[in-house]
């Protein structure tokens, strides 16, 4: 019997869009992608909901990435970007500061320890971790306990480098 | 016992020890005063991490009801024949208006040989697939054959924008298209802008075609955008940073938003709020083969005479 897709989508989509988000960095394709998700387990119904739409978003975000990789190629086609529409107020630059340092330093990580990072944060257990990457049950501390112990370095490393270039 | 590994310091901390993994461990850090020490070191780690993280949230945001998601359109469905019946009848009814009514008469040049006359092919809308938004020319003897293989390419290619026509201008209306009455060849392209643009993958290039629809070209109201405002209940979708040169109220109730690029390139932006009228709902199963995307609670969808990867990168941007 497959879950109950209403169910796990009140208590899965944020956390999908949270995982989405820290692959595509777009609030609004982290949405897109997770609702495109959702709409694909509505027709395909799977057994195990959950598993099935961090897995299906995984593969979205990858392929994501790839197209973004091609169309910067395309982006001379366009005349220039348009300026910003708006300034965003400073409580939200220093936002999106703090923001891109994270990112940096996520991207810092080695692809399987982010992921592992990735999934415990929105919400997965260990056991539902190790389905999903492949790694045994047993390995998913030791490889949290090192993605956190790398993201946290690498923050701080980062937030000296900046204060070094300020100071 | 050995002393604790890291891992399962944080599986404790995140409650992924079994009770008997949990009394062991708790028996060594009775007597281990190292690992004490170590367990409240990862303890504040687990936390650091936690707060970093939540530093790269996304922000909060109404989460849409679930039965308002987009289907994903299922391949091959009874849309498929509809469009080859509606495609087979336009195509004989566009060689019979043009014959009727005479070629030279509207400047035409006369065919040297029937089976090369191009005909062009605007397909109606209920027939869904995008292929059938793209003005084709299409020998009549040739359409089945031509069109087919099109389809075809769209389907492997799964990427149909891609492949197809773009159609620039407002599509016709489905009664006056399903009819054929609206349909005509032209000649040679002084009003770009009015006609659409075919890009041809075999080729490569784009051939454009200035093409006369006799009616519903204007199809759906001009509107402020105040009343677009009201009408969606939030703000207009746009690109930012190109001037909004038209706004027109579709039928069934989404709101279609041209946008200058430059002098010569309009983008199209087709907008609904994703709760929408029933009516809505249908247009959006009918092309929810074009690129597409949710703002703030609308659909989004963009058409305009660019690659697909630039639209679809300029539907990024859409705010």
């Amino acid at each position: 019997m497959p879950d109950d897709l209403a169910e796990v989508y009140r208590t899965t989509y944020r956390a999908l869009v949270r995982f989405l988000y820290r692959k595509v960095w777009d609030p609004d394709r982290a949405e897109d992608l997770a609702q495109e998700a959702f709409a694909r387990a509505l027709v395909h119904q799977p057994e195990n909901a959950r598993g099935w739409l961090f897995v299906v978003a995984a593969n979205m975000a990858r392929d994501e990435a790839r197209r973004a990789a091609r169309e910067r190629r395309h982006l001379t086609l366009l005349k220039g970007e348009p300026g910003a529409v708006s300034r965003a107020p400073d409580e939200e630059l220093e936002q999106q500061a703090e923001q891109a340092k994270v990112r940096a330093a996520l991207e810092l990580l080695t692809p399987r320890d982010r992921e592992v990072l990735l999934l415990w944060d929105a919400g997965m257990s260990y056991g539902e971790i190790a389905a999903q990457t492949g790694l045994a049950r047993g390995a998913i501390g030791t490889t949290l306990a090192r993605a956190r112990r790398r993201l946290v370095e690498a923050y701080d490393a980062g937030s000296e480098g900046i204060d070094v270039a300020r100071g | 016992m050995s002393h604790v590994d890291d891992g399962t310091l944080h599986a404790f901390f995140d409650g992924e020890l079994s009770s008997m993994e949990t009394v062991r461990l708790e028996a060594h850090l009775a007597e281990c005063a190292a690992c004490r020490a170590r367990l409240e070191e990862e303890r504040a780690l687990i936390e650091r991490a936690g707060q970093l993280l939540s530093l790269a949230a996304p922000p909060a945001r109404a989460m849409p009801p679930l039965h308002q998601l987009r289907h994903p359109q299922p391949r091959l469905s009874w849309r498929l024949p509809l469009a080859w019946a509606a495609t087979v009848v336009l195509a004989l009814a566009a060689g019979w208006y043009v014959r009727g009514l005479g070629v030279a008469e509207y400047g035409l040049r006369a065919p040297s040989e029937d089976a090369q006359a191009p005909v062009y092919n605007l397909s109606s809308v209920d027939t869904g697939s995008a292929i059938d938004s793209a003005l084709t020319p299409l020998a009549p003897s040739a359409a089945r054959g031509r069109l087919a293989e099109r389809q075809e390419q769209a389907r492997e290619a799964d990427r149909p924008v891609d492949q197809v026509a773009v159609a620039l201008a407002d599509r016709a209306p489905r009664e006056s298209a399903a009819a054929g009455a609206g349909v005509a060849s032209a000649a040679p392209p002084p009003a770009p802008v009015a006609g659409v643009v075919a890009q041809d993958a075999a080729r490569e290039s784009r051939v454009a075609a200035a093409v006369e629809v006799k009616s519903g070209m204007e199809s759906g109201e001009a509107i402020a955008e105040d009343s677009a405002r009201r009408l969606l209940g939030t703000d207009l979708a746009v690109i930012p940073g190109y001037p909004v040169t038209n706004i027109r109220r579709l039928p069934g109730g989404a709101l279609q938003v041209e946008q200058q690029l430059d002098s010569t390139t309009v983008i199209t932006l087709r907008q609904w709020s994703a709760d929408a009228a029933p009516d809505v709902r249908r247009i959006e199963q009918a092309t929810s083969e074009r690129l597409a995307r949710f703002v703030r609670g609308l659909r989004v969808e963009i058409s305009g005479p660019l690659a697909a990867d630039s639209l679809s990168r300029l539907l990024e941007s859409v705010r």
